[in-house]
């Protein structure tokens, strides 16, 4: 019994439960600021620990990625071997979901994925939060010489300056796509729909199918969808960023008051659980990338292709009603 | 904005941040790594294409050499009959001409030995007619009493068996 070592581990469990009500060591409740913290500052643009973190998830993706592709061999071996599963899988999800545009838009999505689990699930490594330098910060107060204890690194995505950025990019690039796959004007007709109109004063020159006046209401309608659409990139934006910073700030708090509460052990489930939520935060980040990417590559492409080929013999109000939505 | 932390410049360092990891990833991560997928899928199936026909050009050389094979066995068969059969005609035909032959060497074994044998008789009955004839002319030549006559007579006799 005292051989095995499962035993040992029991005992030592047990030691560090107890210990957690008497021991001898100083844990403070975590400092919580929303803002992330000045580090250093150089030449005047300040540098906070989130962006250091960012570039230190930066390092390491393309080490890692460049190490693991410096000499491929037809038979992969090692790290290889993983970035190639990683790579595939991403890719074989994307296409189930983006279809014919995958190899365009796979770039997007990956970067974003795997910055974002690597960057939730290194800000749960120690060090992070942990080591803390000193900082002249400049208290308006009680003058110049105010030292702050600042972390070093504090992960990435709980800095809503890391999320927007991201969240822009995402539909920044989501819009980029739109215009390369539908083309230039057609995509935007999405947010200023004046298509119905085009075609009623066609009608009215001779130069087209009459449509009926009720397609001037429905145009109308269609406007106001339009700008529902344009409203709706906003909207995105703010719940991609909040969505991922409310979950990676707030599991960082949940820890952040689990140590201080039961220092040993008794937080590890909880670390355990946030290691699950950045995986899924990553992973809805992505998924909602890609349908969002696809929606603009896909849907309005089809249609504008309809409108264009077909020069509608019959009354157009009835055939598109519904279309833009 | 301030208090939720929101920089403009960070907001702008973040995105080409991003931009750059973008970039980088792309040309030393996707590029490569999507690459050498296609490729070793391309090999796969390409070496599956070619195990298929390789199968199947096995399958066909091995019925190929069955079918020889067949061919080869039926010919051996034919041939070995017919050697088979030439030889028994051949046996048929030495045997006739040897009876032949034989019949022939007997047959003239025959008469040889009837024609000498009338030879002898001729010539022994020839010599008879001689003998006779000079024995009667000693006989007749001399006086001849029967002591003298039986002497003559054993000379003869004698004599013949000496000749003879």
């Amino acid at each position: 019994m005292f051989r095995k070592p499962r035993f040992w581990l029991l005992v030592f469990t047990l030691a560090a439960l107890v210990f957690n009500f008497c021991h001898p060591f100083d844990i403070q409740l975590p400092h919580i600021s929303l803002a992330a913290e000045k580090v250093t500052a150089i030449g005047g643009f300040p540098i906070t620990n989130t962006l250091i973190a960012s570039w230190v998830t930066m390092a390491v993706l393309i080490v890692v990625s460049a190490l693991a592709t410096r000499n491929m061999r037809e038979v992969p071996r090692g790290l290889q071997n993983v970035v190639e599963l990683i790579v595939e899988k991403l890719y074989g999800f994307v296409e189930s979901i983006a279809g014919p545009h995958t190899a365009l838009i796979f770039p997007t999505i990956a970067t974003l994925f795997l910055f974002i689990i690597v960057s939730n699930w290194m800000g749960l490594l120690p060090g992070y939060l942990s080591i803390v330098v000193e900082h002249a910060a400049p208290s308006a107060h009680e003058g110049a010489h105010a030292v702050e204890k600042v972390p070093l690194l504090r992960s990435a995505a709980t800095d809503l300056n890391t999320t927007l950025a991201l969240a822009i990019a995402s539909v920044l690039m989501s819009q980029v796509y739109g215009v390369i796959v539908v083309g230039f004007p057609q995509y935007f007709l999405r947010f200023v729909s004046i298509r119905r109109y085009i075609a009623f004063f066609r009608g009215l020159r001779g130069r087209g199918p009459r449509t009926g006046a009720g397609s001037l209401l429905f145009g109308f309608i269609d406007l106001f969808i339009g700008v529902l659409e344009l409203f709706d990139e906003f909207t995105k934006i703010l719940s991609f960023s909040f969505r991922l910073f409310g979950n990676i700030f707030a599991g960082e708090v949940l820890l952040g008051v689990m140590v201080f509460l039961f220092p040993f052990v008794a937080s590890l489930p909880f670390l355990g659980l946030e290691i699950f939520v950045g995986a899924v935060q990553a992973f809805v980040f992505a998924v909602l990338s890609t349908a969002f990417i696809a929606q603009a590559t896909a849907h309005h492409g089809a249609e504008a292709e309809v409108h264009e080929e077909q020069p509608a013999p019959q009354p157009h109000v009835v055939s598109t009603v519904g279309q833009g939505t | 904005m301030e208090k939720l932390g929101i920089i403009p410049g960070h907001l702008v360092a973040q995105l080409i941040n991003f931009f750059l990891l973008m970039g980088v990833l792309t040309l030393v991560l996707y590029k490569p790594v999507l690459r050498m997928l296609r490729e070793r899928s391309e090999r796969i199936a390409k070496g599956l294409a070619f195990a298929d026909e390789a199968e199947k050009r096995v399958a066909q050389a091995e019925a190929e050499y069955q079918r020889r094979l067949e061919e080869a066995r039926r010919e051996a068969q034919a041939i070995i009959a017919q050697a088979r059969e030439a030889a028994e005609k051949e046996r048929q035909a030495i045997l006739a001409r040897a009876q032949a032959e034989a019949d022939a060497e007997r047959a003239r074994v025959a008469e040889e030995l009837e024609r000498e044998r009338q030879a002898a008789l001729v010539a022994l009955r020839g010599q008879v007619a001689d003998l006779a004839i000079e024995a009667a002319g000693r006989v007749l030549r001399r006086a001849v009493d029967e002591p003298t006559h039986r002497q003559l007579v054993r000379e003869f006799l004698s004599q013949l068996e000496q000749a003879s």
